[in-house]
Protein backbone atom coordinates (compact mmCIF):
# COMPACT_ATOMS: atom_id res chain seq x y z
CA UNK A 1 0.00 0.00 0.00
CA UNK A 2 1.20 3.50 -0.86
CA UNK A 3 2.92 5.30 2.02
CA UNK A 4 2.53 9.04 2.38
CA UNK A 5 5.94 10.63 2.84
CA UNK A 6 7.18 12.78 5.71
CA UNK A 7 9.91 15.11 4.46
CA UNK A 8 12.19 17.34 6.56
CA UNK A 9 13.27 20.53 4.80
CA UNK A 10 16.71 22.04 5.35
CA UNK A 11 16.93 25.76 4.59
CA UNK A 12 20.41 27.01 3.88
CA UNK A 13 21.53 30.62 3.82
CA UNK A 14 25.10 31.87 3.53
CA UNK A 15 26.81 29.09 5.42
CA UNK A 16 24.17 28.33 7.97
CA UNK A 17 21.04 26.30 8.50
CA UNK A 18 18.19 28.79 9.06
CA UNK A 19 14.51 28.96 9.93
CA UNK A 20 12.17 31.47 8.35
CA UNK A 21 8.87 33.21 9.01
CA UNK A 22 6.71 34.43 6.14
CA UNK A 23 9.88 34.13 4.03
CA UNK A 24 11.26 37.16 5.87
CA UNK A 25 13.05 36.50 9.10
CA UNK A 26 15.87 34.06 8.82
CA UNK A 27 17.21 32.92 12.13
CA UNK A 28 20.51 31.07 12.08
CA UNK A 29 20.30 27.61 13.57
CA UNK A 30 23.71 26.13 12.97
CA UNK A 31 25.59 23.72 10.79
CA UNK A 32 23.51 22.24 7.95
CA UNK A 33 25.68 19.14 7.75
CA UNK A 34 25.15 18.36 11.41
CA UNK A 35 21.39 18.60 10.98
CA UNK A 36 21.54 16.42 7.86
CA UNK A 37 23.40 13.78 9.88
CA UNK A 38 20.58 13.77 12.42
CA UNK A 39 18.05 13.27 9.63
CA UNK A 40 20.01 10.35 8.27
CA UNK A 41 19.94 8.79 11.73
CA UNK A 42 16.17 9.19 11.63
CA UNK A 43 15.73 6.93 8.58
CA UNK A 44 13.77 9.64 6.75
CA UNK A 45 11.56 9.02 3.71
CA UNK A 46 13.15 11.85 1.77
CA UNK A 47 15.12 15.05 2.35
CA UNK A 48 14.77 18.50 0.77
CA UNK A 49 17.65 20.97 0.83
CA UNK A 50 16.95 24.53 -0.35
CA UNK A 51 19.46 27.36 -0.67
CA UNK A 52 17.70 30.67 0.00
CA UNK A 53 20.86 32.79 -0.14
CA UNK A 54 20.83 35.73 -2.50
CA UNK A 55 23.63 37.63 -4.21
CA UNK A 56 27.13 38.02 -2.75
CA UNK A 57 28.37 35.44 -5.26
CA UNK A 58 27.15 32.78 -2.87
CA UNK A 59 25.50 30.65 -5.52
CA UNK A 60 27.75 28.91 -7.99
CA UNK A 61 26.21 29.15 -11.41
CA UNK A 62 26.76 25.90 -13.23
CA UNK A 63 30.48 25.80 -12.70
CA UNK A 64 32.50 22.92 -11.37
CA UNK A 65 34.51 25.24 -9.14
CA UNK A 66 31.81 26.06 -6.66
CA UNK A 67 32.14 29.54 -5.19
CA UNK A 68 31.38 28.20 -1.77
CA UNK A 69 28.00 27.96 -0.22
CA UNK A 70 25.55 25.16 -0.69
CA UNK A 71 27.61 23.27 -3.26
CA UNK A 72 30.42 22.92 -0.73
CA UNK A 73 28.05 21.29 1.75
CA UNK A 74 26.12 19.15 -0.70
CA UNK A 75 28.61 16.26 -1.00
CA UNK A 76 28.69 15.74 2.75
CA UNK A 77 24.93 16.07 3.04
CA UNK A 78 24.53 13.51 0.25
CA UNK A 79 27.13 11.14 1.70
CA UNK A 80 25.53 8.01 3.18
CA UNK A 81 22.11 9.45 2.40
CA UNK A 82 20.31 6.36 1.18
CA UNK A 83 17.04 8.22 0.75
CA UNK A 84 16.12 10.61 -2.07
CA UNK A 85 17.68 14.05 -1.76
CA UNK A 86 16.02 16.97 -3.54
CA UNK A 87 18.02 20.16 -3.93
CA UNK A 88 16.81 23.63 -4.88
CA UNK A 89 17.62 27.31 -4.74
CA UNK A 90 18.97 29.34 -7.62
CA UNK A 91 18.67 26.61 -10.24
CA UNK A 92 18.47 28.38 -13.58
CA UNK A 93 20.01 26.02 -16.14
CA UNK A 94 20.46 22.36 -17.03
CA UNK A 95 24.13 22.70 -16.06
CA UNK A 96 23.11 23.92 -12.57
CA UNK A 97 21.19 20.66 -12.21
CA UNK A 98 23.97 18.52 -13.63
CA UNK A 99 26.41 19.97 -11.09
CA UNK A 100 24.08 19.22 -8.20
CA UNK A 101 23.31 15.68 -9.36
CA UNK A 102 27.03 15.00 -9.67
CA UNK A 103 27.52 16.21 -6.12
CA UNK A 104 24.92 13.76 -4.83
CA UNK A 105 21.45 15.21 -5.31
CA UNK A 106 18.75 13.02 -6.87
CA UNK A 107 16.05 15.54 -7.80
CA UNK A 108 15.96 19.22 -8.69
CA UNK A 109 13.58 21.77 -7.15
CA UNK A 110 12.92 24.68 -9.48
CA UNK A 111 10.95 27.83 -8.73
CA UNK A 112 11.63 31.25 -10.25
CA UNK A 113 13.45 29.97 -13.30
CA UNK A 114 10.32 28.06 -14.34
CA UNK A 115 8.13 31.14 -13.85
CA UNK A 116 10.48 33.25 -15.96
CA UNK A 117 10.66 30.68 -18.73
CA UNK A 118 8.10 27.86 -18.49
CA UNK A 119 9.74 25.98 -21.37
CA UNK A 120 12.61 25.27 -18.95
CA UNK A 121 10.36 22.74 -17.20
CA UNK A 122 10.13 20.50 -20.25
CA UNK A 123 13.85 20.87 -20.93
CA UNK A 124 14.56 19.61 -17.42
CA UNK A 125 12.01 16.79 -17.67
CA UNK A 126 13.36 15.61 -21.03
CA UNK A 127 16.95 15.71 -19.88
CA UNK A 128 16.68 14.32 -16.37
CA UNK A 129 13.23 12.73 -16.29
CA UNK A 130 9.97 13.85 -14.73
CA UNK A 131 11.08 11.94 -11.63
CA UNK A 132 13.81 14.50 -11.07
CA UNK A 133 11.70 17.56 -11.98
CA UNK A 134 10.02 19.20 -8.98
CA UNK A 135 8.35 22.57 -9.42
CA UNK A 136 8.19 24.60 -6.22
CA UNK A 137 5.30 27.04 -5.92
CA UNK A 138 5.21 29.79 -3.27
CA UNK A 139 1.75 31.24 -2.70
CA UNK A 140 0.26 34.08 -0.67
CA UNK A 141 -3.36 34.74 0.19
CA UNK A 142 -4.76 37.28 -2.23
CA UNK A 143 -8.07 39.07 -2.62
CA UNK A 144 -11.46 37.43 -3.03
CA UNK A 145 -10.41 34.09 -1.54
CA UNK A 146 -7.83 33.63 -4.28
CA UNK A 147 -4.16 32.82 -3.87
CA UNK A 148 -1.30 34.31 -5.83
CA UNK A 149 2.03 32.78 -6.86
CA UNK A 150 5.16 34.76 -5.94
CA UNK A 151 8.63 34.44 -7.46
CA UNK A 152 12.06 35.33 -6.11
CA UNK A 153 11.51 34.09 -2.58
CA UNK A 154 8.21 35.86 -2.10
CA UNK A 155 9.34 39.19 -3.52
CA UNK A 156 7.74 39.33 -6.95
CA UNK A 157 4.02 38.94 -7.56
CA UNK A 158 3.21 37.01 -10.72
CA UNK A 159 -0.54 37.44 -11.01
CA UNK A 160 -0.88 33.67 -11.38
CA UNK A 161 -3.09 31.47 -9.27
CA UNK A 162 -1.23 28.44 -7.89
CA UNK A 163 -3.66 25.85 -9.24
CA UNK A 164 -3.36 27.30 -12.76
CA UNK A 165 0.42 27.42 -12.58
CA UNK A 166 0.58 23.89 -11.18
CA UNK A 167 -1.54 22.64 -14.05
CA UNK A 168 0.76 24.31 -16.57
CA UNK A 169 3.83 22.89 -14.83
CA UNK A 170 2.30 19.42 -15.03
CA UNK A 171 1.49 19.89 -18.70
CA UNK A 172 5.08 20.86 -19.36
CA UNK A 173 6.44 17.73 -17.70
CA UNK A 174 6.87 18.36 -13.98
CA UNK A 175 6.82 15.17 -11.92
CA UNK A 176 5.84 16.76 -8.61
CA UNK A 177 4.69 20.05 -7.07
CA UNK A 178 6.29 21.36 -3.86
CA UNK A 179 3.72 23.81 -2.53
CA UNK A 180 4.60 26.47 0.04
CA UNK A 181 2.27 28.81 1.86
CA UNK A 182 4.21 32.03 2.40
CA UNK A 183 1.70 33.33 4.93
CA UNK A 184 1.85 30.15 7.01
CA UNK A 185 5.65 29.87 6.83
CA UNK A 186 6.95 29.71 10.39
CA UNK A 187 3.53 30.56 11.79
CA UNK A 188 2.96 27.20 13.45
CA UNK A 189 -0.82 27.30 13.02
CA UNK A 190 -1.08 24.40 10.59
CA UNK A 191 -1.02 23.98 6.84
CA UNK A 192 -3.26 26.04 4.55
CA UNK A 193 -5.54 23.15 3.65
CA UNK A 194 -7.63 25.13 1.17
CA UNK A 195 -4.51 26.07 -0.80
CA UNK A 196 -3.28 22.48 -0.88
CA UNK A 197 -6.67 21.13 -1.90
CA UNK A 198 -7.06 23.59 -4.78
CA UNK A 199 -3.74 22.58 -6.27
CA UNK A 200 -4.11 18.86 -5.57
CA UNK A 201 -7.55 18.79 -7.17
CA UNK A 202 -6.20 20.30 -10.37
CA UNK A 203 -3.25 18.01 -11.12
CA UNK A 204 -2.61 14.26 -11.40
CA UNK A 205 0.99 14.55 -10.23
CA UNK A 206 1.82 14.36 -6.50
CA UNK A 207 1.69 17.54 -4.39
CA UNK A 208 3.95 17.99 -1.36
CA UNK A 209 2.58 20.35 1.28
CA UNK A 210 4.85 22.77 3.14
CA UNK A 211 4.49 25.77 5.45
CA UNK A 212 2.71 26.18 8.77
CA UNK A 213 3.25 23.07 10.84
CA UNK A 214 3.47 23.86 14.56
CA UNK A 215 2.41 20.61 16.16
CA UNK A 216 2.38 16.98 15.10
CA UNK A 217 -1.38 16.82 14.71
CA UNK A 218 -1.13 19.39 11.88
CA UNK A 219 0.32 16.89 9.43
CA UNK A 220 -2.62 14.59 8.80
CA UNK A 221 -5.09 17.18 7.45
CA UNK A 222 -2.82 17.99 4.52
CA UNK A 223 -3.33 14.41 3.37
CA UNK A 224 -6.84 13.55 4.51
CA UNK A 225 -8.41 16.87 3.46
CA UNK A 226 -5.78 18.57 1.34
CA UNK A 227 -5.09 15.46 -0.76
CA UNK A 228 -1.34 15.98 -0.52
CA UNK A 229 0.89 13.01 -1.36
CA UNK A 230 3.49 14.03 1.19
CA UNK A 231 3.98 16.42 4.10
CA UNK A 232 7.07 18.57 4.47
CA UNK A 233 8.18 20.80 7.31
CA UNK A 234 11.25 22.65 8.47
CA UNK A 235 10.95 24.14 11.89
CA UNK A 236 9.25 21.34 13.78
CA UNK A 237 12.09 18.98 12.96
CA UNK A 238 14.85 21.43 13.84
CA UNK A 239 14.71 21.34 17.60
CA UNK A 240 13.15 18.18 18.95
CA UNK A 241 15.16 14.99 18.97
CA UNK A 242 12.31 12.52 18.43
CA UNK A 243 10.17 14.81 16.29
CA UNK A 244 10.33 12.73 13.11
CA UNK A 245 9.02 9.64 14.88
CA UNK A 246 6.37 11.69 16.67
CA UNK A 247 5.22 13.02 13.30
CA UNK A 248 4.79 9.51 11.93
CA UNK A 249 3.02 8.39 15.11
CA UNK A 250 0.56 11.26 14.79
CA UNK A 251 -0.12 10.44 11.14
CA UNK A 252 -0.67 6.79 11.93
CA UNK A 253 -3.04 7.70 14.75
CA UNK A 254 -5.01 9.79 12.25
CA UNK A 255 -5.33 6.79 9.94
CA UNK A 256 -2.69 7.85 7.40
CA UNK A 257 -0.46 5.05 6.07
CA UNK A 258 3.22 5.90 6.60
CA UNK A 259 6.31 3.79 6.32
CA UNK A 260 7.88 2.78 9.64
CA UNK A 261 11.19 4.57 10.25
CA UNK A 262 13.76 2.96 12.49
CA UNK A 263 16.65 4.76 14.12
CA UNK A 264 20.22 4.32 13.01
CA UNK A 265 21.33 1.36 15.09
CA UNK A 266 20.01 -0.89 12.31
CA UNK A 267 22.45 0.66 9.86
CA UNK A 268 25.30 -0.13 12.17
CA UNK A 269 24.07 -3.71 12.42
CA UNK A 270 24.01 -3.91 8.65
CA UNK A 271 27.61 -2.76 8.30
CA UNK A 272 28.62 -5.27 10.94
CA UNK A 273 26.87 -7.96 8.91
CA UNK A 274 28.49 -7.02 5.62
CA UNK A 275 32.00 -6.53 6.98
CA UNK B 1 33.80 -8.74 -2.59
CA UNK B 2 32.14 -8.28 -5.96
CA UNK B 3 33.38 -6.14 -8.83
CA UNK B 4 30.31 -4.24 -10.02
CA UNK B 5 30.17 -2.94 -13.59
CA UNK B 6 27.89 0.09 -13.41
CA UNK B 7 26.69 0.97 -16.90
CA UNK B 8 27.21 4.67 -17.64
CA UNK B 9 24.95 5.57 -20.54
CA UNK B 10 24.21 9.19 -19.70
CA UNK B 11 20.81 8.51 -18.23
CA UNK B 12 20.48 9.36 -14.57
CA UNK B 13 22.88 9.60 -11.70
CA UNK B 14 25.40 6.84 -11.05
CA UNK B 15 26.61 8.31 -7.80
CA UNK B 16 23.92 6.94 -5.52
CA UNK B 17 24.19 3.40 -6.86
CA UNK B 18 27.98 3.56 -6.65
CA UNK B 19 27.82 4.84 -3.07
CA UNK B 20 25.50 2.04 -2.02
CA UNK B 21 27.70 -0.76 -3.37
CA UNK B 22 30.87 0.85 -2.00
CA UNK B 23 29.20 1.24 1.39
CA UNK B 24 28.59 -2.51 1.28
CA UNK B 25 32.27 -3.11 0.57
CA UNK B 26 32.30 -3.82 -3.16
CA UNK B 27 34.41 -2.39 -5.95
CA UNK B 28 32.54 -0.37 -8.60
CA UNK B 29 33.71 0.29 -12.17
CA UNK B 30 31.84 2.80 -14.34
CA UNK B 31 31.35 1.07 -17.70
CA UNK B 32 31.23 3.20 -20.86
CA UNK B 33 32.25 0.60 -23.41
CA UNK B 34 31.82 -3.17 -23.85
CA UNK B 35 35.48 -4.05 -23.20
CA UNK B 36 35.11 -3.06 -19.55
CA UNK B 37 32.51 -5.78 -18.97
CA UNK B 38 35.04 -8.64 -19.04
CA UNK B 39 36.64 -7.69 -15.73
CA UNK B 40 33.46 -7.29 -13.71
CA UNK B 41 31.64 -10.02 -11.81
CA UNK B 42 28.23 -8.32 -11.79
CA UNK B 43 26.53 -5.81 -14.09
CA UNK B 44 24.15 -3.07 -12.93
CA UNK B 45 22.01 -1.09 -15.33
CA UNK B 46 20.66 1.94 -13.44
CA UNK B 47 18.57 4.71 -14.88
CA UNK B 48 16.25 7.59 -14.35
CA UNK B 49 14.79 9.01 -17.51
CA UNK B 50 13.22 7.86 -20.74
CA UNK B 51 13.21 4.47 -22.47
CA UNK B 52 13.93 5.71 -26.00
CA UNK B 53 17.01 7.81 -25.23
CA UNK B 54 18.20 5.09 -22.85
CA UNK B 55 18.14 2.40 -25.53
CA UNK B 56 19.66 4.80 -28.07
CA UNK B 57 22.58 5.63 -25.76
CA UNK B 58 23.21 1.95 -25.08
CA UNK B 59 23.15 1.19 -28.79
CA UNK B 60 25.54 4.04 -29.63
CA UNK B 61 28.12 2.52 -27.32
CA UNK B 62 27.26 -1.04 -28.45
CA UNK B 63 26.48 -1.75 -24.84
CA UNK B 64 23.07 -3.20 -25.74
CA UNK B 65 24.63 -6.12 -27.60
CA UNK B 66 27.37 -6.48 -24.99
CA UNK B 67 24.89 -6.70 -22.12
CA UNK B 68 22.83 -9.31 -23.99
CA UNK B 69 26.02 -11.31 -24.59
CA UNK B 70 27.01 -11.15 -20.93
CA UNK B 71 23.50 -12.29 -20.00
CA UNK B 72 23.95 -15.36 -22.20
CA UNK B 73 27.28 -16.07 -20.50
CA UNK B 74 25.50 -16.16 -17.16
CA UNK B 75 26.92 -13.03 -15.56
CA UNK B 76 24.46 -11.61 -12.96
CA UNK B 77 22.73 -8.51 -14.30
CA UNK B 78 20.54 -6.11 -12.30
CA UNK B 79 18.28 -3.51 -13.93
CA UNK B 80 17.05 -0.70 -11.67
CA UNK B 81 13.96 1.37 -12.49
CA UNK B 82 14.57 2.45 -16.10
CA UNK B 83 17.21 -0.30 -16.18
CA UNK B 84 14.52 -2.85 -15.33
CA UNK B 85 12.30 -1.53 -18.08
CA UNK B 86 15.10 -1.71 -20.64
CA UNK B 87 15.31 -5.43 -19.94
CA UNK B 88 11.85 -5.78 -21.43
CA UNK B 89 10.85 -6.53 -24.99
CA UNK B 90 9.08 -3.31 -25.81
CA UNK B 91 7.94 -0.02 -24.33
CA UNK B 92 5.12 2.26 -25.38
CA UNK B 93 6.96 5.40 -24.27
CA UNK B 94 7.11 7.89 -27.15
CA UNK B 95 5.79 5.28 -29.59
CA UNK B 96 6.77 1.61 -29.43
CA UNK B 97 10.49 1.04 -28.85
CA UNK B 98 12.40 -2.23 -28.57
CA UNK B 99 14.28 -3.02 -25.37
CA UNK B 100 16.94 -5.58 -24.62
CA UNK B 101 14.35 -8.36 -24.59
CA UNK B 102 15.97 -10.23 -21.72
CA UNK B 103 12.67 -10.53 -19.88
CA UNK B 104 9.61 -11.13 -22.00
CA UNK B 105 7.37 -8.21 -21.02
CA UNK B 106 6.01 -4.91 -22.21
CA UNK B 107 6.38 -1.56 -20.48
CA UNK B 108 3.28 0.62 -20.32
CA UNK B 109 2.35 3.92 -18.75
CA UNK B 110 0.70 4.12 -15.34
CA UNK B 111 -2.75 5.66 -15.49
CA UNK B 112 -3.69 8.21 -12.81
CA UNK B 113 -6.89 7.44 -10.96
CA UNK B 114 -9.12 7.87 -7.99
CA UNK B 115 -7.95 7.00 -4.54
CA UNK B 116 -4.69 8.95 -4.68
CA UNK B 117 -3.18 7.27 -7.73
CA UNK B 118 -0.88 10.01 -8.96
CA UNK B 119 1.57 9.61 -11.85
CA UNK B 120 4.51 9.41 -11.42
CA UNK B 121 4.29 6.93 -8.55
CA UNK B 122 6.58 8.79 -6.16
CA UNK B 123 7.23 7.57 -2.67
CA UNK B 124 7.45 4.44 -0.61
CA UNK B 125 5.27 1.39 -1.11
CA UNK B 126 5.40 -2.07 0.31
CA UNK B 127 6.53 -4.95 -1.83
CA UNK B 128 5.26 -8.49 -1.28
CA UNK B 129 8.06 -10.94 -1.93
CA UNK B 130 7.56 -14.51 -3.09
CA UNK B 131 9.60 -17.28 -1.55
CA UNK B 132 12.28 -18.67 -3.81
CA UNK B 133 13.39 -15.31 -5.16
CA UNK B 134 17.16 -15.05 -4.97
CA UNK B 135 17.29 -11.28 -4.75
CA UNK B 136 15.22 -11.12 -1.60
CA UNK B 137 16.46 -14.35 -0.05
CA UNK B 138 16.47 -14.17 3.73
CA UNK B 139 14.37 -11.00 3.77
CA UNK B 140 10.87 -10.55 5.24
CA UNK B 141 7.79 -11.25 3.07
CA UNK B 142 6.82 -7.59 2.95
CA UNK B 143 9.21 -4.65 2.77
CA UNK B 144 9.00 -0.94 1.95
CA UNK B 145 11.00 0.50 -0.90
CA UNK B 146 11.20 3.90 -2.65
CA UNK B 147 9.59 4.18 -6.07
CA UNK B 148 9.69 7.00 -8.61
CA UNK B 149 8.36 6.06 -12.06
CA UNK B 150 5.60 6.62 -14.57
CA UNK B 151 5.85 3.28 -16.41
CA UNK B 152 5.31 -0.29 -15.23
CA UNK B 153 6.04 -3.83 -16.39
CA UNK B 154 3.09 -5.60 -17.94
CA UNK B 155 2.40 -9.33 -18.14
CA UNK B 156 5.77 -10.96 -17.67
CA UNK B 157 5.64 -14.72 -17.07
CA UNK B 158 4.31 -15.29 -13.58
CA UNK B 159 7.31 -17.38 -12.61
CA UNK B 160 9.62 -14.45 -13.41
CA UNK B 161 7.87 -12.18 -10.93
CA UNK B 162 9.23 -12.50 -7.40
CA UNK B 163 7.92 -9.25 -5.95
CA UNK B 164 4.76 -7.19 -6.41
CA UNK B 165 3.30 -3.93 -5.13
CA UNK B 166 -0.12 -2.30 -5.35
CA UNK B 167 -0.69 1.02 -7.08
CA UNK B 168 -3.82 1.26 -9.15
CA UNK B 169 -3.89 -2.53 -9.11
CA UNK B 170 -1.18 -5.17 -8.69
CA UNK B 171 2.16 -4.23 -10.27
CA UNK B 172 5.53 -5.87 -10.83
CA UNK B 173 8.28 -4.85 -8.39
CA UNK B 174 10.90 -7.59 -8.76
CA UNK B 175 11.69 -9.90 -11.69
CA UNK B 176 14.19 -12.73 -11.89
CA UNK B 177 15.06 -14.91 -14.82
CA UNK B 178 18.14 -17.07 -14.22
CA UNK B 179 20.95 -14.52 -13.90
CA UNK B 180 18.91 -11.50 -14.96
CA UNK B 181 17.26 -9.47 -12.19
CA UNK B 182 15.18 -6.32 -12.19
CA UNK B 183 13.82 -3.90 -9.60
CA UNK B 184 11.14 -1.29 -10.26
CA UNK B 185 12.07 0.60 -7.07
CA UNK B 186 15.36 2.33 -6.24
CA UNK B 187 17.33 0.12 -3.83
CA UNK B 188 20.03 2.80 -3.56
CA UNK B 189 17.39 5.19 -2.20
CA UNK B 190 15.46 2.76 -0.02
CA UNK B 191 17.49 3.10 3.15
CA UNK B 192 18.39 -0.15 4.87
CA UNK B 193 15.92 -2.32 2.96
CA UNK B 194 17.47 -1.33 -0.33
CA UNK B 195 20.99 -1.98 0.87
CA UNK B 196 19.97 -5.49 1.91
CA UNK B 197 18.68 -6.23 -1.59
CA UNK B 198 21.86 -4.88 -3.18
CA UNK B 199 23.92 -6.98 -0.80
CA UNK B 200 21.99 -10.06 -1.95
CA UNK B 201 22.59 -9.20 -5.59
CA UNK B 202 26.32 -8.85 -5.01
CA UNK B 203 26.36 -12.36 -3.48
CA UNK B 204 24.66 -13.99 -6.48
CA UNK B 205 27.12 -15.97 -8.58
Amino acid sequence: MYCYRVIPVLLYQQGSLVRSEAFQIHQKLGDPEQQAERYKDWDVDELVYIDISRGHGIRARGTAEASGGVLDHLPRIAAHCFAPLSVGGGIRSLEDIRVRLRLGADRAVINSAALERPAFISEVAHTFGAQATIISIDARNGKNRRYEVFAEGGRRATGLEPEDWAEEAERRGAGEIFLNSIDRDGAGIGYDIELIRRVADRVAIPVVACGGVGSFDHFALAITEGRAAAVAAGNIFNFKELSYFAAKDALRAAGVNVRPSVPSQRFRDLIGDAA
Amino acid sequence: MARIGLIDYQVGNLGSVRNAFEFLGHKVDAVVDPAALDAVSHIVLPGVGAFGPGMKNLATRELDVAIMAEACKGKPILGICLGLQLLAGTSEEYGWTRGLGLIDAAVVRLVPGNGDIWVPHVGWNNVLLSPGGRLCDGLPDSMHFYFNHSYVFLDPHANHVTGTFRYGGPQVAVVERDNVFGLQFHPEKSQMNGLRVLRNFASVS
